[in-house]
């Protein structure tokens, strides 16, 4: 386990009913990084953010997080309170809240104190909407911000939830297939927000898009049938022969590492 | 959504309120004792309502179960009013069960203060006591409204049960005065109703407060996604068992105001049948909007329900009011029921 990582896994195993999702795998971030995992379906990528966020415990193994507050064993916390810790996660499908509008989802996401009575007597601030609005701009979704959150269209959705990720100010921020279903336009912008978010903090992304992960020359995590494969930069990714394989084996579109 | 419209529309808002308020206020100059005694009746039904709209349009929560809520409140100052009706002898019923001193869990309802408080908390106590081991659970949903429902049957067991301590199934009637003045007396009773009013405008003004508070962001925000919730850092849980709380302490006042009113408290009123018609008076009002107009409707629509289908069914005793209001019901209050009160929350 090296000192200078935020984030370091060591030989994770989760099962479910018996079948082992992720086996033995091992990741280790840098602070400050931009990450991808990539993998074919079913190699176990999502289940390796569950297991960051909290939200499924592994088997055996050990995932530390170095926060600013120290070295916290993550497989020991409930979700809430890894979240309260400064990790973000920000799941496949868009869930934002449908029935509050654009500037309530942020706000109750802001980092804040998040005990009832905090909240029941809360506020906005001048600073608090200041915030708000740094962020909606970020966002781009500043002429709907008294919209309801469940009328935007999908792309927008997604861009709230990552502004309402970056609300909380997590030091590691976990993105799920965060360009899945979006047009080439929107895929770029978000590859832009992408860039900006990054400048602040640690970001792993789970993405299928080999388009939008090669913009991006930063290292890759390929992983295959719930253990790792390859890691690298995305130049020695593509020249590997086991990750072209496993690529053009197991999927028709192997345009993917071509 | 302009600045300007919302203004005036506020404004409007705010004399409908004031307008229903003095309505109220005013009512015991042009009402008869009679109507003014059910009117005051069913405003303390339409203060549980507003506590189960909260749970339950808020929350997504549905309990079967405030029945027993209802009930602990409405016991807790059955049982003050019992022992200033016995003039410090002990109760009748007691006394044919043959007990010789009085138990120790009914001496603190010898004060009125007193009696008052723990027919609040009692009910919410219980609330966070049943909310600690579901919610923090994750017991959501179906499971949940069953075990309000298996709260519901444990306590009305205990209570008739227990005939020497809580009076059985008969309950607790014969009260003759509170605070040294007869309860049967116009000033009495004039009194009373004004402190329903009241009651009712502060739970109204105590709700509302929760809703529009951040608190009721985070509430509305685990209805739309509980899991999303806990990876923002919230808990659900104790969100959840705050509004529960709230909730059963609601129907605790609503209770002894409706004890004050009726003059008597039995487990029947405490039952299933009652908690499950809590819930229609809920659904009937309707909770879509929940967001935006819940308490809005609740208020002025379940005491206009009451008023219009209650009165028909002039002795109209507590299970027996479905019937009567659907006989009595204008085919408007059809048309608002809203099956998308139960809507299921993803």
């Amino acid at each position: 386990m090296s000192r200078t990582s935020i984030l370091s896994c060591e030989e994770v195993t989760v099962a479910f009913d018996g079948f082992k999702a992720v086996q033995g795998m091992s990741l280790s971030l840098d602070p400050g990084e931009l990450r991808f995992l990539i993998g074919p379906n079913g190699a176990g990528k999502t289940t390796m953010l569950d297991v960051i966020c909290g939200k499924v415990k592994p088997v055996s193994g050990s995932v530390s997080f170095h926060s600013r507050a120290g070295v916290v064993d993550i497989t020991k916390r409930k979700e809430h309170k890894i979240a309260e810790l400064g990790i973000g996660r920000k799941f496949q499908t868009p869930s934002i809240f449908a029935g509050l509008s654009v500037m309530e989802n942020l706000e109750i996401a802001m980092s804040q104190n998040r005990s009832v009575w905090a909240t029941l007597r809360a506020s906005l601030t001048a600073r608090e909407r200041e915030r708000i609005d740094e962020e909606l701009a970020l966002i781009g979704l500043g002429d709907h911000r008294h919209t309801r959150a469940g009328l935007l269209s999908h792309g927008q959705k997604q861009w709230l939830e990552i502004g309402m990720m970056l609300m909380q100010e997590p030091e590691i921020l976990l993105l799920d297939e965060p360009v899945a279903g979006m047009t080439d336009r929107e895929t770029d912008k978000t590859g832009e927000l992408l860039q900006e978010i990054v400048k602040r903090r640690t970001v792993v992304v789970v993405e299928h898009d080999m388009e939008f992960v090669r913009n991006f020359a930063s290292k890759v995590t390929v992983m295959h049938e719930g253990r790792l494969l390859k890691d690298g930069t995305m130049d020695e990714i593509q020249r590997d022969d086991r990750v072209a394989e496993v690529y053009l084996g197991k999927r028709r579109d192997a345009h993917a590492v071509g | 959504m302009n600045g300007l419209w919302s203004d005036r529309k506020r404004l409007w808002l705010l004399l409908a309120y004031a307008g229903a308020s003095a309505a109220l206020f005013a009512a015991p100059l042009y009402l008869s004792d009679f109507r003014l005694n059910l009117l005051a009746k069913f405003l303390a039904f339409a203060i549980v309502a507003l506590g189960l709209d909260l749970l339950w349009g808020y929350t997504g929560v549905l309990s079967l179960g405030h029945g027993v809520f209802f009930g602990l409140g409405a016991y807790a100052m059955g049982m003050h009013l019992k022992l200033n009706a016995s003039g410090g002898k002990l109760p009748d019923f007691m006394d044919w069960s043959g007990l010789t001193r009085l138990p120790w869990f009914w001496q603190p309802f010898k004060s009125f203060p007193a009696a008052v408080l723990l027919g609040i908390l009692i009910p919410a106590l219980l609330a966070l006591f049943l909310g600690f081991f579901t919610f923090r659970n994750r017991i959501k949903g179906v499971y949940f409204t069953i075990l309000t429902q298996a709260l519901v049957i444990i306590v009305t067991t205990l209570f008739v049960g227990q005939q020497a301590y809580t009076g059985g199934t008969n309950g607790l009637t014969g009260f003759t005065k509170l605070l040294g003045s007869p309860l049967r007396s116009d000033g009495m009773k004039s009194a009373l109703y004004l402190a329903t009013v009241i009651a009712l405008i502060a739970a109204y003004a105590l709700c509302r407060y929760l809703t529009t508070s951040r608190m009721g962001k985070v509430l509305r925000a685990i209805r739309d996604g509980e899991n999303r919730v806990r990876f923002l850092g919230y808990d659900p849980a104790t969100y959840q068992m705050a509004t529960f709380a709230v909730s059963g302490a609601l129907a605790g006042l609503a209770g002894m105001l409706f004890v004050l009113h009726v003059g008597i408290i039995s487990p029947s009123m405490m039952g299933i049948v009652p908690s499950i018609e809590m819930i229609l008076w809920v659904a009937i009002g309707g909770t879509r909007h929940a967001d935006r107009r819940l308490d809005r409707r609740a208020r002025p629509e379940l005491c206009e329900e009451r008023v219009v289908g209650g009165v028909p069914g002039d002795l109209d005793d507590f299970p027996g009011r479905a019937l009567h209001r659907r006989d009595g019901l204008p085919a408007r209050r059809h048309r608002r029921f809203d099956p998308q009160g139960s809507r299921k929350r993803s």
